[in-house]
């Protein structure tokens, strides 16, 4: 094992490091790189911030982040805690990955789907062993850093293109960090007509106290290609902050289909910064979970673009606060091409003094005819001092197309606990119930038994406060 | 022996306004009891105080149940003490299945039973709990599945009610209303899953304003409650007298 310095702060020298400790190729060192000019070049949003102004980063320590650690190499899966060893590990599972710390990590795909070209990995092997379909696909397409997606266009002649939000930067702040220090997190490629029925899982876990979480999620399909993953992330509670701005990119080539699941049940100690973005091609099929469960704040940008005809996604936001938990969300379902459909879904519930902002974004551009968007965002207070905002935006640029959105936040309706608790329910249990009954028309839409179960798991430690 | 349910002297306010001044009445199983009277006369406050809905308040008198004093306990703690209300108006609670919640108000009731060594119900024992239930009361089997009262027309949320009262089997059971909004089927099915489960170990309080129903579930007496108190009592002729004359003999009485 070579001697690796532990480096604090970001800084141009510890990039340099990460990217030689990795054995990176130059295109990824230039890529960082440019990344971190982008950082440099962009101010840490401010409450002025149209989307940064229902999250303060007043207490976010930037100084103090260990960009990255070396290899464990003593490290084995059977040192995690009782709680997550499960996870990743299903008999049922068609592959899984474990990764600690962001970087050792351990894959396993069934033969079979070795044998037909399917890839399972984490990101720096990925770098090394599947150099060009990174190189293809890294930031370039999905979260990319080339335009800032959420501010407001105006071309050369002083027209308006895209209304966007006049006053952001958006999500590239924490992007370009994430481009500067991504670090590990889960490649999967997928070959042409290769059908996956049975579930890929991974598990990300960090303990090692104040290091970063970088780690990036690049997930393709090629034409007619089909899989499920199911992306756990956990970490050790610790005193110390714990900073994190990961990415997830799902590519869909035409035809193929993608279940993606992910579930971040960080520690409340995590400040959770993220942007996940899908490119669904033609005649796509996309259903996605997004689930919130830990950290003490999350900022999350998650981004549907419908990149070719007849593309259809569904985006499922599950997220339940207690204490003092932060969650700040950010969806745009974008139809740049015609006969789309995106159907979005976003239920959470909000406990103690937990607190929540949706904002929903809906963009049909003048070429998106005939596509469907639909958004709904539901907040359910479970106590008074838990407060939620719910903010839906809509850009029709198109004449054919239907649209519909609604929100609501509102408390437990005591009728009803009255009346479960006159049956002999005791009232914890009456909220519970009620809470998974709020939440069943979120569960019901997801298409896995084994996620479905997770988040009634979730909803019951909430409730009952472990 | 203590009587099973004894009210004594009930005084109830909501939202300062007192609305019961002064209730006596007592309950035993194997009875059946009519509450009627008109319109406003406190008959569906008296459900909910006996059930403990926050929004009512005693400031006055007692309830006992088996000799004990329920005013301290929680609705949860009344009904698995053996109380019942079947209400006038059953709330929706969407994305809660029929079976999923009478499984676990019906687990509820057997953990406080079996104390330690609580075991919840097995579902196949469970399943053939309702299915012979839910066919006393002609509801059909998809309603386990259905969402608690979500879209249920009135007949059906009534049938619900009373299905949750057979699967529950409660000592003392509060009938509230449960013939309003019913069509003459729906009063013959509603009844006959009441009389069904009357028994030694029932007794039973229909609150109700027309007589109707007591064609079907026959009451051994009859109260009549007139502004917030039991105005006149008697056995079941009584109820024959107010369906002929109507309620006006029985306020005159209480406004001279
Ligand atoms: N929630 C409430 N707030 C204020 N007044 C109420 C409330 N509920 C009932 N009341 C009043 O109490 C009286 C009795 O009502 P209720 O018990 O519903 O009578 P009944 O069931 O006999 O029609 C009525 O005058 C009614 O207006």
């Amino acid at each position: 094992m070579t001697e690796t310095q532990t480096l604090v702060g970001f800084s141009k020298q510890a990039l340099e490091a990460l990217s030689h400790i990795n054995g990176e190729p130059e295109w990824m060192l230039a890529r960082r790189l440019e990344a971190w000019h982008v950082y440099n070049e962009t101010p840490l949003p401010g409450d002025k911030d149209e989307l940064w102004r229902r999250t303060s980063l007043q207490g976010l320590k930037l100084d103090t982040v260990v960009p990255f650690v070396a290899d464990d190499p003593k490290w084995t899966p059977a040192r995690l805690p009782e709680e997550f060893r499960g996870l990743a590990k299903s008999r049922q599972a068609a592959g899984a990955l474990i990764m600690h710390n962001g970087r050792s990590a351990t894959a396993q795909l069934k033969p079979e789907y070795r044998d037909r070209g399917v890839i399972l990995c984490d990101m720096n092997t990925a770098l090394r062993e599947h150099p060009d379909l990174v190189r293809e696909h890294f930031m370039t397409r999905a979260v990319s850093l080339a335009e800032n997606r959420y501010a407001r266009h105006v071309n050369a002649q002083g027209v308006t293109e895209h209304q966007g939000y006049s006053d952001t930067i958006g999500d590239l702040k924490f992007a370009s960090l994430h481009g500067a220090f991504w670090n590990g997190g889960t490649f999967l490629y997928v070959p042409r007509n290769v059908v996956i029925e049975q579930p890929i899982n991974t598990l990300t876990y960090f303990d090692a106290p104040e290091v970063g979480i970088f780690s990036h999620s690049l997930i393709i399909l090629e034409q007619g290609a089909s899989v499920r993953l199911i992306e756990d992330l956990e970490s050790a509670a610790n005193e110390a902050q714990r900073f994190g701005s990961r990415a997830v990119e799902l590519i869909l080539r035409p035809n193929s289909d993608l279940q993606y699941f992910n579930l971040q049940d960080w520690a409340q100690n995590v400040w959770d910064f993220t942007s996940q973005t899908a490119i669904l091609e033609r005649n796509t099929n996309l259903v996605w979970l997004a689930g919130m469960l830990g950290s003490a704040v999350t900022k999350a940008f998650l981004d549907s673009r419908i990149e070719g005809s007849g593309a259809n996604v569904r985006m499922l936001g599950f997220f339940f606060g207690d204490k003092e938990q932060h969650f700040d969300q950010h969806t745009f379902q974008n139809h740049i091409h015609p006969n789309g459909k995106s159907d979005l879904l976003y239920k959470g519930a909000l406990k103690d003094k937990a607190y929540s902002a949706f904002r929903g974004l809906i963009r049909i551009n003048p070429d998106a005819q005939r596509s469907d968007a639909y958004q709904q965002n539901r907040n359910l207070l479970l106590s008074n001092r838990a407060h939620a905002d719910s903010i839906p935006e809509l850009e029709i640029e198109a004449n054919d197309v239907r649209c519909t959105h609604g929100a609501t936040v509102g408390p437990i309706e005591e009728a009803a606990v009255f009346y479960l608790m006159a049956r002999g329910i005791p009232r914890p249990e009456a909220e519970r119930l009620f809470t998974e009954g709020f939440f069943d028309e979120l569960i019901s839409k997801v298409p896995l038994q084994v996620v479905q179960d997770r988040l009634f798991h979730v909803i019951r430690q909430k409730i009952v406060g472990l | 022996m203590a009587n099973d349910l004894e009210i004594h002297d009930l005084h109830v306010e909501v939202e300062g306004k007192e609305i019961l001044r002064g209730i006596n009445l007592t309950v035993n199983k194997g009875e059946v009891h009519a509450v009627m009277g008109p319109n406003g006369s406190g008959k569906s406050t008296l459900a909910n105080t006996l059930l403990g809905h926050p929004h009512y308040v005693v400031t006055q008198g007692d309830i006992l149940y088996k000799g004990n004093s329920v005013l301290e306990l929680k609705p949860d703690e009344r009904a698995r003490a053996g109380m019942f209300l079947a209400f006038q108006y059953p709330h929706s609670v969407s994305g809660v299945t029929v079976a999923n919640f009478l499984r676990t108000a019906l687990n509820a009731k057997r953990k406080e039973r079996m104390n330690g060594d609580f075991k919840p119900i097995p579902i196949p024992e469970f399943r053939k709990l309702m299915r012979e239930k839910m066919k006393l009361l002609k509801l059909d089997e998809s309603f386990a599945t259905r969402y608690l009262n979500e879209g249920f027309s009135g007949g059906e949320k009534k049938r619900t009610e009373i299905l949750q009262m057979a699967v529950l089997e409660p000592e003392i059971a509060i009938l509230d209303e449960t013939d309003s909004g019913l069509d003459i089927d729906g009063v013959r099915i509603v009844s006959q899953g009441v009389n069904s489960l009357q028994g030694p170990n029932l007794g039973i309080l229909i609150i109700t304003h027309y007589q109707r129903i007591l064609n079907y579930i026959k009451p051994n007496f009859v109260h009549v409650l007139v502004k917030g108190k039991i105005a006149v009592e008697g056995g079941p002729e009584l109820a024959h007298k107010l369906e002929e004359q109507g309620y006006d003999w029985v306020i005159k009485q209480v406004t001279e």
